[in-house]
């Protein structure tokens, strides 16, 4: 399965003074030109229907995108306890989180996955996003070999 | 403590997340021409400019504070402020606003001093001067006129431009955004 990484439109040159920011994305195997992206999705979905989340997630990935080296402000980013390489970027008092991960090599952060807080098990959205990571960096260094 | 990957060496896709990911729809170039718009219309929302604008300074000062440090109780002493107040201004989940005094104030007792720049919407600042997105070869020209702000952009930047309304918002509006954080 290729993995590609995808602009966020939100996150443009203006803001990526320290970081790109991009969202992994997975071709389907049935549909070769058809591509699957967790991260994008969740972002689209917040955007259609919830406003306030959608926007808390934006404001987090324009200032982690600038943040030099790691966002201090963990009501805003916080590190997976049990994944120490996935971070949840977190809309604070709201539902919205955005899971990604630093690749340092690239100078870029990769989201990967979102949840919502109170729908779902944050735990497995955690082992979900560290699997995720396993595999794109797996293949990146696959296809450089 | 670090939990065991599922295989870090392998390309292979466990169950659970293949099961996963087919809950999701394939990510369609309408779905990346909505999101574009979404994103294009947060160029118009000022609450969530001004919003990011304080959210971006108050982390560099938590990043000022963290390098020095300086715990909030410690800055609230140097400050001569409560512990309440200062967490009023660092933890809200909206932020507060504040005036320019408070900032410099805030950045000064960390040994820095706050700059603030007007720039075109589009500008890119670029190691030590701003760049038009999408357009990296050329740097932007400075305005002469000494009045200008010193990261001001060529005339031609301009060209076109037509000044933007200020949207007046409805008390329903109000109260729904109030929410946002």
């Amino acid at each position: 399965m290729p993995y590609t990484l995808e602009d966020i439109t939100e996150v443009d040159e203006r803001y990526e003074t320290a970081w790109k920011v991009k969202a992994l994305s997975l071709a389907d195997e049935r549909m070769p030109h058809a591509s699957k992206s967790p991260a994008l999705s969740c972002l689209a979905a917040w955007a259609r229907r919830s406003p306030a989340n959608y926007k808390a997630i934006v404001k987090v990935l324009r200032i982690a995108a600038s943040a030099n080296p790691r966002v201090a402000n963990e009501k805003q980013v916080k590190k997976g306890a049990e994944y120490p390489h996935i971070y949840e970027a977190r809309a604070h008092t709201l539902k919205a989180r955005l899971m990604f991960f630093y690749d340092e090599a690239e100078a870029t952060i990769i989201c990967l996955d979102g949840y919502e807080k109170g729908s779902g098990d944050q735990t497995q959205a955690f082992r979900r996003a560290d699997h995720l990571r396993n595999l794109y960096l797996e293949f990146k260094k696959r296809n450089r070999s | 403590m670090k939990k065991p990957s599922v295989d870090e060496s392998s390309l292979e896709m466990s169950d659970e997340l293949r099961a996963y990911l087919d809950t999701f729809p394939v990510f369609t170039d309408e779905d990346r021409a909505a999101l574009a718009k979404a994103a294009e219309k947060l160029e118009d929302d000022l609450e969530f400019q001004a919003d990011l604008l304080k959210m971006r300074f108050l982390e560099q000062i938590m990043q000022r504070m963290a390098a020095l440090g300086i715990s909030r109780s410690r800055l609230a002493r140097l400050w001569k402020k409560t512990r309440q107040y200062v967490s009023g201004i660092l933890d809200r989940e909206k932020p507060k606003n504040f005036t320019f005094q408070t900032a410099a104030e805030l950045a000064h007792l960390l040994g820095c001093r706050v700059e603030i720049c007007v720039v075109a919407q589009k500008a890119v600042f670029r190691g030590t001067e701003y760049r038009m997105l999408g357009r990296a070869s050329s740097p932007l020209i400075l305005w002469s006129a000494p009045v200008a702000s010193d990261c001001g952009e060529a005339r031609e930047d301009f060209q076109g431009f037509e000044p933007r309304k200020l949207a007046r918002k409805s008390a329903t509006e109000h109260g729904s955004l109030s929410v946002a954080a």
